[in-house]
């Protein structure tokens, strides 16, 4: 590989009607690295993630994954969108994790995480069980291997949804707002998961509203609002001195004493 | 014992201190009334047909005939091709329904407009008629065919009825396939699957307990629609009693022994259904219909056997 970024996203447009929610977003993150991505709703953040991916396509600019151009290959002086098949294999060395986990309620937790090693990659069954539990152990829940989704708590959930990710052994994991819709005393458990993963050496890029998260575990946190990044830094910079207002706002209402501004 | 109650009903209790009063249960005699008069109006109408003009004795005799059973035979079998036809056409159609391609989900919409459109009897007629439009149909050089020969009232009624059940599956289907999550889309191509794998083992099988119990009742629906196909002269069922009928004239006697092998055939349906919904609905929660509710009651004894099977798998 080269020295290049293991993610390079550059210029990144992307509007939804009249609604421009990416208005040229440039980010890098080397390999191992753990960048969060911090914003007001409607930042653009989701959307970011969705493009790296490209569950969205993007207007323009253009995203590299292990020097890899995603959705798009060079023709004739164009970048031409690829194959449906091309970009699913691009997907598999891109893991995510969704707000709202979106596990398959009609698969156990084990098949869940065994379900896209064996489509996508190919992997025997009996081979992908044993990696599947491998991952459930990593996340603590190799005895919920039989179990639905219902009958898991959201933190549960969560962490099968990283095993999930886990189990295509991705380059990248893209999380967004993992912890967003889980009651607060579950919070703590999944970012236990993530922490452990960063120190494992994974590259994650994270969109989260856990500021503390992003202080201790971050090697950069990116502030971004009305689709475009107005900071970034080592999370101290960005997180305890914001240079413009607009994140020194954010960052204040979200640590509760934004009445004392 | 009612503590916690104040005003009047705390004067009620204490008119009777230390006495523990009983609860009972309210008596309802509309109940029985109601009951009871239910009750004389169907036994009026059991005793009006036992005495009818009826010769229940032949009944049994003819249910057992050869020609009927044959007939039965052939009404399960175009009704399960029809049905397996429909599906196999709701389920094309409803992809393409939700294609992105705007000429795939014309054409789809295009097909439930005209079949959803126009009686089943006149399509049966149509297929049926066909010869007269193309006396004979082919691909040059390769095969020719009288059409009289080719569409015999067989083909006819299982183009008839499995092409108008594919109308109505494709917006069954299409429903089913609407009322999963987006976010499992989202999960199965985030995780490097193909649209196909992603439609085959993640939309599909979730789709599957909304439009299972439609599905089982079009099933039924089918068996009872499949008699039509005797006015194209498919010896089916109903064309059976009546080739008997009208040679003995017994007409009512054969119209209640097709009658006794339709409910046959709809009630083992039924169960079937039944079983296919808890199969696919393992680890949903799903709400429950009144029949489904009413044949769980029945088929209770299983019940023990569903849970230990649950909790193995």
């Amino acid at each position: 590989m080269s020295d290049r970024p293991l993610l390079v996203v550059e210029d990144l447009r992307k509007s939804f009607g009249d609604n421009e929610v990416l208005r040229g977003v440039s980010l890098s993150c080397e390999k191992a690295e753990v960048v969060c991505v911090i914003g007001p709703s409607g930042s653009g953040k989701s959307t970011l993630l969705h493009c790296i991916n490209h569950l969205e396509a993007p207007d323009s600019g253009t995203i590299v994954v292990a020097d890899q151009l995603i959705g798009y290959e060079p023709r004739r002086g164009h970048l031409v969108a690829l194959k449906d098949r091309d970009t699913a294999r691009q997907r598999r060395d891109i893991g995510m994790v969704f707000q709202r986990f979106n596990l398959f309620p009609h698969l156990t937790v084990l098949d869940n995480v065994t379900l896209a090693p064996r489509l996508a990659r190919g992997i025997a069954k009996r081979e992908a069980d044993e990696i599947g539990m491998k991952m459930l152990s990593s996340v603590g829940l190799s005895n919920r291997r039989d179990s639905f989704a219902r009958e898991l708590s959201g933190g549960q959930q969560q962490r099968v949804a990283i095993a999930r990710a886990l189990a295509m052994s991705p380059k990248l994991i893209l999380f967004d707002e993992p912890t967003s819709a889980l009651d607060p005393e579950l919070v703590g458990e999944v970012l236990k998961v993530m922490r452990d993963l960063a120190e494992e050496g994974m590259t994650m890029v994270v969109v989260t509203h856990e500021l503390q998260f992003a202080r201790e575990v971050a090697n950069t946190v990116v502030f971004m609002d009305d689709g475009v990044v107005v900071e970034r830094g080592r999370p101290k910079e960005v997180l305890l001195n914001p240079k413009t207002d607009r994140a020194r706002l954010f960052i204040a209402r979200l640590v509760g004493d934004g009445k004392e501004k | 014992m009612n503590r916690g109650r104040d005003g009047s009903s705390r004067d009620l209790v204490t008119t009777r201190p230390g006495a523990p009063l009983k609860l009972v249960a309210r008596r309802h005699p509309g109940y029985w009334v109601s009951g009871v008069i239910v009750l004389v109006l169907l036994g009026a109408l059991v005793w009006g047909f036992a005495r009818g003009n009826i010769d229940w004795g032949i009944v049994p005799h003819y249910i057992v005939s050869g020609v009927i059973i044959k007939g039965f035979e052939k009404t399960l079998l175009i009704a399960a091709l029809a049905m397996i036809l429909g599906l196999v056409l709701g389920t094309c159609f409803a992809v393409m329904r939700l294609s992105n391609n705007p000429v795939m989900s014309a054409v789809a919409w295009l097909y439930v407009w005209a079949f959803r459109g126009t009686p089943v009897l006149v399509q049966l007629l149509i297929w049926f008629n066909l010869p007269l439009v193309f006396p004979s149909i082919g691909i040059p050089g390769l095969f020719h065919v009288q059409t009289v020969q080719f569409i015999t009232p067989f083909l006819a009624a299982l183009l008839g009825l499995g092409i108008n059940e594919g109308a109505y599956l494709t917006e069954i289907i299409r429903g089913g396939i609407l009322s999963v999550d987006s976010g499992q889309t989202l999960a199965a191509k985030a995780h490097g699957l193909s649209s196909r794998q992603t439609l085959a083992k993640i939309i599909l099988p979730q789709a599957m307990p909304a439009i299972l119990p439609t599905i089982g009742n079009e099933a039924i629906g089918m068996l009872k629609m499949s008699s039509l196909a005797a006015v194209i002269g498919y010896m089916e069922l109903l064309e059976s009693a009546e080739s008997i009928y009208y040679v003995n004239a017994r007409v009512m006697e054969l119209l209640f022994v097709a009658s006794f092998w339709y409910l046959v055939a709809t009630s083992v349906t039924s169960v079937g259904q039944y079983y296919l919904e808890r199969h696919f609905g393992r680890s949903q929660v799903r709400r429950r219909s009144l029949a489904d509710r009413v044949l769980r009651a029945l088929l209770s004894k299983n019940k023990v056997r569903t849970k230990k099977e649950l909790t193995s798998e």
